[in-house]
């Protein structure tokens, strides 16, 4: 597969996979917004409500009925943080034409809709529909209190919290609501007309379309639209290592949760290679059932059910998360912190260190099978500029030695603990030192 | 040995896919689909899960009862070896993705891969086949399946789902958690495990799906490598996944519990007894349910429109129908202030629209959706190798599936609309908030 670039226009770069691998395509719409905590909230809150109406389609049925009738196409409105990005996403997926054998025209039904959402949303005298911001903002609210409801995703946030300290734009949960409760219907649409109406888009497409097709119809579609100039790209930075911060929160669950964040030094970047041993090292660390933490602390010390970490390339953080019994924390936390350092000391094996390449070359050559993994491949290296294609990452990462494996542990330090600790008592919050 | 063996062969030329089943002498099943993908998936898996928990072993002509969870604990222990190894190490010396699964009714052992094909395949045969049991590597377990039923306690998901289960059904096996708990784990011994395993692990039950860019005669070969001593012509054994006769009537209407969540969360759940004996029937009653459940509590139907306009509900709303050829149900689930008055609102919405009818239209858009969905299954090995499997399983075909879809009619989907959602069958399963 090879990427191609082209130029529809000022505002719209659209980059295309041709493939006839699958049976249906994928499109991604992509928006880039400043980076603040306030405009975290209104993008969030904003995709909601894009998702619930547009000048042609003004309500949630109408819109649900089209895309029923453009067989089951999407055009799924997402707001995501990609670093210090923030980036509102419009996902469609399309089957493809050959499978409709009425005539309907998917591609133009979709971009309509599309091209809509993104430029002209329904309004009701300039503003969204205020039942609608009223709705949505009770179901951001509902999302972000239903949080409790995944304790393990629920520890993540905790854990992401500390980490983050630093960062005066990364909210809590708790300065999520109140930023939610200070927006006005007037705030989310001036927003929108902001930055997002006349933005420019970066328009990304996996699928057997022909790429001059797409070209015309999403000029014919952007042609009304004024665009502003690009907007700053944060590229990807480490995290600063704070000084070492546990918390602890009782809840009425039988299980712990234990979260381990670690800094590193090292992002995803065109000038250094570091971050590759960091991918290799996470998965020898806690990355796969051939893993340290898996074999070890789950398999041997039978201490929990799952064990595993993962590595952020955007962000360069490390984090383990485990479900323990509440009385094990201290073992478990002993047991985790010992698998890094044998990583530090070089006690790897060759068997691991194969085993582990394995499972990346396993995991990266996946990707090809997959449109929205391909989509999300190759759109965030596309957003940020990186040279390395799939195949050449992969190439890095099999050259990877195990000095650099170990010189990637050392390199990571433990920053932040946050523990939920099970109990049949009611919840509460605790600060300690480790 | 398979040199001379003739497969059957299914193709679906709109859909541009085929696929081969052999009968292996082993009496194992195994079927085919080639695709061109970087990766190539097997699933090897037997008919048997967490329902089956009376049986008759061979030469006894009494039923035996095994504790809860067996059938999940065996495919934990199944990946260990005699040399000590764990079948995990040599997957992942492969580079191949492995992983299993125990549902009510089946269990499956699978990998994925981009390299050393052949090698996982051989692995995943041999150790289905190889059952390791001793007393420490099931004491080791019972503390590791004990943190996955607390994980699972912990989710107000599971335990609502299992709610609902535990209104809708008197007696069947499958009102009980899949995992068991942990006090029924405990009485899981080594013979007990060899006992289910003898039961329901021979290759007669069981079933082999391949998918991906693999050479066909190469994984005969390795069948016959790895199955080739084994010739299992004996009957499948008799079992059963209750004592007692399960009645129409729900047990419990009304299920409620009390978690850590933030808001109540629901599942209303609708017994469906009605359950067609013969598989392609049963398939077209599956097919015609997940349309008719589209067409009525669906983000473009009039009822999801009104719970969210009245404030009724959280955004999602999503519904499910199960069915198996000895228990069947359908579930609505989602998040609301006040359950009960959602499913009072449901119910009169729905006799409401069983007085004045179904909309043809709402039908024929539905029935797109549910064929683009079959459509987009064929993307990827994962996907069709599980579907093919839970085809073949269920006794049905799959490139089928795409033309029964197509065949089905709006008046049947009116009929089987008058017949379902009665207000008898119902329980409604809440999770609340604990009490301050």
């Amino acid at each position: 597969m090879i990427l191609n670039k082209v130029s529809v226009s000022d505002g719209i770069d659209l980059s295309i996979l041709k493939t006839d691998k699958f049976k249906s395509g994928i499109f991604t719409f992509r928006v880039s917004v400043p980076y603040t905590a306030k405009n975290a909230v209104l993008a969030n809150l904003l995709s909601g409500v894009l998702k619930r109406g547009t000048r042609s389609y003004p309500d949630l049925a109408s819109l649900s009925r089209r895309l029923d009738e453009l067989y089951a196409s999407s055009a799924d409105v997402r707001c995501s943080r990609l670093g210090k990005n923030l980036i509102l996403t419009v996902v469609s997926d399309i089957i493809d034409p050959k499978y409709v054998h009425d005539g309907t025209d998917l591609l133009g039904g979709v971009l309509e809709i599309v091209g809509e959402t993104l430029s002209c949303p329904y309004l009701e005298n300039g503003y969204f529909p205020s039942k609608t911001f009223e709705q949505e903002k009770r179901f951001l609210r509902d999302s972000i209190d239903a949080s409790v409801n995944h304790t393990r995703t629920y520890a993540g946030i905790r854990l992401a919290e500390l980490m983050f300290a630093s960062d005066p734009e990364f909210s809590t949960i708790e300065q999520i609501k109140e930023i939610l409760e200070s927006i006005d219907n007037k705030a989310l649409t001036e927003f929108f007309n902001e930055f997002v109406k006349h933005a420019p888009i970066s328009v990304f497409y996996v699928g057997s379309l022909d790429k001059d097709l797409i070209k015309e119809k999403l000029y014919l579609q952007f042609k009304d639209r004024n665009f502003i100039s690009p907007l700053q790209i944060h590229m990807p930075e480490p995290e600063p290592v704070l000084e070492l911060r546990s918390k602890s929160e009782h809840m009425l669950v039988s299980q712990g949760k234990l979260a381990l964040g670690f800094k590193t030094s090292s992002v995803v970047s065109n000038n250094s290679d570091e971050h590759y041993s960091f991918i290799l090292m996470n998965e020898i660390f806690g990355g796969s059932p051939a893993s340290k933490l898996f074999m070890n602390v789950r398999e041997k010390m039978s201490l929990c059910y799952y064990c595993s970490s993962s590595f952020n390339q955007f962000s360069g953080t490390l984090t383990v998360s485990s479900g323990i019994d509440s009385t094990n924390r201290k073992k478990a936390q002993k047991a985790i912190l010992a698998e890094l350092d044998n990583i530090r000391k070089g006690i790897i094996s060759d068997v691991e260190i194969n085993a582990a390449k394995s499972s990346l070359e396993n995991s990266y050559r996946q990707v090809y099978d997959n449109p929205y993994d391909l989509q999300a491949s190759y759109g965030n290296r596309t957003f940020f500029g990186l040279n390395d294609s799939v195949e050449i990452a992969l190439t890095k990462i099999l050259s990877v030695t195990k000095e650099q494996i170990a010189e990637a542990a050392r390199k990571a330090v433990l920053d932040s603990v946050f523990f939920i600790e099970g109990s049949s008592e009611g919840a509460e919050e605790d600060c300690y030192d480790e | 040995m398979t040199n001379n063996l003739t497969p059957i062969r299914y193709t679906n030329n709109t859909l541009g896919e085929c696929y081969s089943k052999y009968t292996h002498p082993s009496g194992l099943d195994i079927y085919i689909f080639k695709k061109k993908m970087s990766s190539s998936y097997a699933i090897f898996g037997t008919k048997y899960g967490s329902v089956h928990n009376i049986f008759k072993p061979d030469g006894s002509d009494e039923f035996i009862s095994v504790p809860d969870g067996i059938a999940h604990f065996l495919e934990h222990k199944l990946f260990a070896a005699e040399d000590g190894s764990d079948a995990f190490e040599r997957f992942s010396e492969y580079g191949a993705d492995a992983n299993a699964y125990t549902s009510f009714n089946k269990t499956c052992y699978l990998f994925s891969c981009t390299k050393n094909f052949e090698k996982s395949l051989r692995e995943l045969l041999t150790f289905v086949t190889h059952p390791h049991f001793t007393d420490e590597n099931v004491a080791s377990e019972q503390g590791i399946i004990g943190e996955e039923i607390s994980m699972y306690d912990d989710s107000p998901y599971d335990r609502c789902f299992y709610g609902m289960l535990e209104g809708l059904y008197h007696y069947h096996s499958i009102r009980r958690n899949i995992c068991g708990s942990r006090e029924s784990i405990s009485k899981i011994t080594p013979s007990l495990l060899y006992s289910c395993y003898d039961a329901f692990y021979r290759l007669s039950n069981m079933v082999l799906v391949i998918c991906g860019d693999v050479d066909e005669k190469s994984c005969l070969d390795i069948a016959d490598e790895c199955l080739g001593n084994i010739t299992d012509s004996r009957n499948p054994v008799t079992a059963k996944s209750c004592k007692k006769n399960e009645p129409s009537s729900v047990c419990k209407s009304y299920v409620e519990q009390h978690m850590q969540v933030a808001k109540p969360i629901f599942k209303i759940g609708f017994k469906d007894t009605d359950i067609p004996g013969d598989p392609v029937a049963r398939q077209r009653k599956d097919i015609s349910m997940a349309i008719l459940n589209d067409m009525i509590f669906s983000d473009s139907g009039r009822l999801y429109n009104i719970l969210v306009d009245g404030d009724m509900i959280s955004p999602n709303l999503a519904t499910d129908y199960t069915v198996s050829d000895d228990f069947a149900f359908m579930s609505v689930s989602g998040e609301a202030d006040d359950p009960r008055a959602v499913l009072t609102r449901i119910t009169e919405f729905i006799d409401t629209l069983k007085d004045s009818g179904l909309c043809k239209d709402d039908f024929l858009r539905c029935k797109r959706v549910i064929y683009a969905d079959a459509i987009r299954s064929f993307d990827s090995t994962d996907l069709i190798a599980n579907n093919l499997f839970e085809f073949v399983c269920d006794g049905n075909e799959l490139l089928s599936y795409t033309d029964i879809i197509e065949s089905i009619t709006f008046e049947e989907i009116c009929e089987l609309f008058q017949k379902s959602f009665d207000t008898d069958s119902i329980t409604l399963s809440v999770v609340l908030p604990v009490e301050k």
